[in-house]
């Protein structure tokens, strides 16, 4: 691979990696704390424990913020096209399962299109959220524009 | 105009929930009240510190006014914090128990240290599916250059 990345140089199916983060209540505290969402899904167990959806589920323990994730994955994305190989365009993320303190999630990536507009160089990647059990817990569409 | 302060924020969202719109109040499409924020350094810092992303784009003035950016810029999500710090207490994403299902943003610019960022936000369409009830919400926002920086939509479960 040449040191900064071009269109011409990506393949699909190229796998990326991105970032393998240890969630805990601290770091739902501390993102809370930043993003200012105190929803008490995020931190308050009395709550949880009276609450209920439909077909009376409940979480198991409180929450990590749907947007930690999103924003965690956006890392997989910019940590390869910043600053110079391109754009982090757009992230549509689906988020499948909770994610709770003591979980270890890992975010991976691969280029599943890429296509020139008039203007632009694109490429369609999908992204991949797993816990330590394998489960999937959120999946995203993310779309690069590439400088060169 | 003043800096977002950021120990102002009321963070108990029980406080003031009686004020809120619940889903069956809400209206698809109308555009609910927010206000401008200016954010400092030190509040985007904090955000990207928050979720582990130490990119000197967000933290290193010199290395970043040495690409093509120009100066220090804030991580693409962001706007995660524009949802509570440019809205009121009574709006309904502060409701307790609102669940986060999904989100798509179109990232057009970045936001910079300073920047004075005003938010366009819509309830866009509500809906009943397996039992729980959902919102869809829209986001727009805006620099102080009257730029769009993001735009895009969330998706909501909501609590009964």
């Amino acid at each position: 691979m040449p040191e900064t990345l071009a269109y011409q140089d990506i393949d699909v199916g190229w796998q990326f990696p991105g970032p393998k983060v240890a969630v805990s209540r601290e770091m739902i505290k501390e993102f809370a704390a930043a993003s200012f969402d105190h929803n008490p899904l995020h931190w308050d167990d009395d709550y949880l424990a009276e609450t209920t959806f439909a077909g009376h589920k409940k979480f198991d323990d409180v929450i990590a913020h749907g947007l930690m994730t999103y924003a965690i994955m956006t890392r997989a994305m910019t940590d390869w096209l910043w600053p110079d190989v391109g754009e982090h365009r757009r992230l549509e993320t689906r988020f499948r399962q909770p994610v709770y303190p003591g979980d270890e999630i890992e975010v991976r990536g691969q280029v599943v299109d890429k296509r020139e507009t008039k203007q632009g160089r694109w490429l369609v990647c999908a992204l991949t959220v797993t816990n330590q059990r394998g489960e999937t817990v959120a999946t995203g569409d993310a779309l690069a524009e590439l400088l060169a | 105009m003043a800096e977002f302060e950021p120990d102002d924020f009321e963070t108990d969202f029980w406080k003031g929930a009686e004020d809120r719109s619940g889903w069956d109040d809400l209206e698809p499409g109308k555009t609910l009240k927010s206000h401008p924020v200016t954010l400092s350094k030190e509040v985007i810092q904090r955000y990207a510190r928050s979720i582990g992303d130490l990119n000197p784009l967000y933290f290193d003035e010199d290395y970043a006014k040495g690409t093509r950016f120009g100066g220090l810029i804030a991580p693409p999500s962001v706007h995660a914090l524009f949802l509570f710090a440019c809205t009121d207490h009574d709006h309904f994403m502060r409701t307790p128990g609102t669940v986060n299902m999904g989100q798509n943003w179109w990232l057009q610019r970045p936001v910079r240290p300073g920047d004075t960022i005003t938010l366009e936000a819509r309830c866009l369409d509500k809906l009943i599916r397996k039992g729980n009830i959902f919102a869809i919400h829209d986001n727009v926002f805006r620099n102080q250059h009257d730029q769009v920086v993001c735009s895009g939509r969330g998706w909501t479960m909501r609590p009964y």
